[in-house]
């Protein structure tokens, strides 16, 4: 996989094709900030928490823009709620479309979920039943956001612990109805479709071998807590065997896709998470290569 | 059940426990209701992070389990609205304030309201500050029809207690972090002109000045009610324009 390179400005993307691969890039975290800066790590690409920026100014924009000089950056939203029964928030999505005017993403995303009803947020990724009903919903809402933000919205799967009894369709072949529908790309967060198969009981190979190989914009890396009954999404660890060995079986079959390494809580020093990264460059080569 | 039913009914659980929702489908381990106690307990967790995130030094000063109770009493009163958690604890200060039974809850609650103003500083847009400078080329006659209002970050408050006090001594972990008294009413200005957050005291009669600029008073409106009280209206005008002048180095005000 070849990597935008430090320095690198991301090109914008166009609606109509999908962005070139950017290489294996970090989330965006405060702690790193200074270190960023620093060392102009190995670090391809950065991934920004949308809701950490939508400010009017000050330090952490600040940080933002001397990053943005020199790396290109993708905007991860966690409040668009675009599977709640509640209005779009169009003052929300009018601050996501304004940061990406100043840091010129190379794309944006969300989760197929919802955080709240009645006004509130939940501030968690909560499912959505997988119904037609469901799907009737959120596909016009998320062709509503294309139009509003001008570019593909680029949805990722969630980690989840309850299911509903309603749903008539699988995870995956929601997702893959959604895309047909209104275009939209995908973020595969690997270890989320490892932690919702162990919870849930499926096999994490039909998820990654049923959704469309065309529309898998990015991946997404975490740790994870493995409590023997289920597994809980905690993003405070390094990536696991099992979820490594997802990665590469989801090499194999997308090919060279942006991949991310996220960590949220106990994170460590820059460097630990450039040598993780690195990890995944390495197993992208073997996988690449014996796919080619 | 319809997609807007489920929600209300797992919202609702989230929010007050209960009964899990019919919805649910079955499962053996864990089981369902449990499993949607993960989302529960994950809601107050971080909710709680982003409180002791936005007050560390009212954290330190109450002390881990009393702020967790704190915290936990907050969340369960005030469910957020916000699509950032950064957002989440704008009423804490004066949720302590309307429960303090004593002065070291009122501590409590001035410092929480001292940290979020600080917070709220810290992230504003940057504004259009005039500089004294920028008056430099004003005629003297279109002097008292100046007027001003304040640049994003600019926040007023005042308090009675130590509360900024005890703000610094965890800033500088000089572990001496003051007794709870009731005292005099200090009016306090913050500012972040660029990208240091900057904070002082204000003489009354300074903030009492000011509050009206910000209110929409003109420099000559300003200067005719200063005149007004002061046995030297002439030396009014000039406690006015040195006042001035100060809160343009600052970085404090905009011209409108």
């Amino acid at each position: 996989m070849t990597g935008a390179g430090r320095g690198a400005q991301a090109p914008r993307p166009t609606p109509d094709r999908m962005h070139a691969p950017l290489g294996f890039g970090l989330g965006l975290r405060p702690a790193h900030y200074a270190a960023i800066l620093d060392s102009d790590p190995a670090v391809d690409w950065f991934e920004v928490i949308t809701e950490n920026y939508l400010v009017g100014g000050g330090r952490p924009l600040d940080f933002l823009d001397r990053i943005r000089a020199r790396y290109p950056v993708v905007m991860h939203g966690v409040s668009l709620s675009i599977g709640s029964t509640a209005p779009l928030d169009l003052d929300y999505l009018a601050g996501v479309r304004a940061l990406a005017a100043r840091c010129e993403p190379a794309w944006v995303s969300d989760h197929l979920c919802w955080t709240g009803v009645h006004g509130l947020n939940l501030h968690d990724l909560l499912p959505l039943p997988y119904t037609a009903e469901a799907l009737d919903h959120v596909a016009p809402r998320i062709e509503r956001v294309q139009e509003f933000l001008g570019r593909p919205l680029v949805v990722e799967n969630v980690s989840s612990y309850v299911a509903y009894a309603d749903s008539a369709m699988s995870e995956w072949e929601f997702l893959s109805a959604l895309v047909a529908r209104t275009g939209c790309r995908l973020l595969l967060d690997v270890n989320n479709v490892y932690v919702s198969a162990r919870n849930h009981g499926f096999e994490p190979r039909d998820f990654l071998d049923g959704v469309p190989a065309g529309a898998v914009q990015q991946f997404h890396l975490a740790g994870h807590l493995d409590l023997g009954t289920h597994v809980i999404d905690t993003h405070d660890a390094p990536v696991r065997e099992e979820v490594w060995d997802l990665y590469a079986h989801a090499l194999r079959r997308f090919g060279p896709v942006s991949t991310l390494l996220e960590r949220d809580d106990h994170i460590p020093p820059l460097g630990e998470l450039v040598a993780e990264l690195d990890r995944a460059r390495a197993i992208a080569r073997v996988a690449l290569s014996a796919a080619a | 059940m319809r997609l807007a039913e489920l929600q209300d009914a797992v919202q609702r659980h989230v929010l007050d426990g209960g009964a899990p929702p019919a919805a649910l489908a079955a499962a053996v381990l864990p089981p369902a209701g449990e499993r949607l106690g993960i989302y529960a307990e994950a809601y107050r967790l971080r909710l709680a992070e982003a409180l002791a995130t936005q007050f560390p030094a009212l954290a330190a000063r109450a002390g881990s389990e009393p702020f967790a109770a704190l915290a936990r009493a907050f969340i369960a009163a005030t469910p957020s609205v916000h699509r950032s958690l950064r957002d989440y604890g704008a009423g804490l200060g004066a949720w302590l304030a309307a429960g303090a039974a004593d002065e070291e809850q009122a501590l409590r609650a001035e410092l929480a309201e001292f940290e979020w103003r600080l917070a709220a500083a810290f992230d504003a847009a940057p504004g259009a500050a005039a500089g004294p400078a920028d008056l430099a080329t004003v005629a003297p006659q279109d002097w008292p029809a100046l007027r001003f209002r304040a640049v994003p970050s600019l926040q007023r408050l005042a308090t009675t207690t130590p509360a900024v006090a005890a703000w610094r001594a965890h800033r500088d972990a000089s572990g001496a972090s003051p007794a709870a008294t009731r005292g005099a009413r200090v009016e306090w200005l913050i500012v972040r002109p660029a990208l240091e957050t900057q904070f002082r005291s204000l003489p009354g009669d300074e903030a009492g000045a000011l509050d009206r600029l910000l209110a929409g008073a003109s420099f000559g409106e300003l200067c005719a009610e200063l005149a007004a009280r002061a046995p030297d209206p002439g030396a009014a005008a000039l406690q006015a324009a040195l006042w001035l002048k100060g809160w343009l180095q600052e970085g404090a005000l905009e011209r409108v």
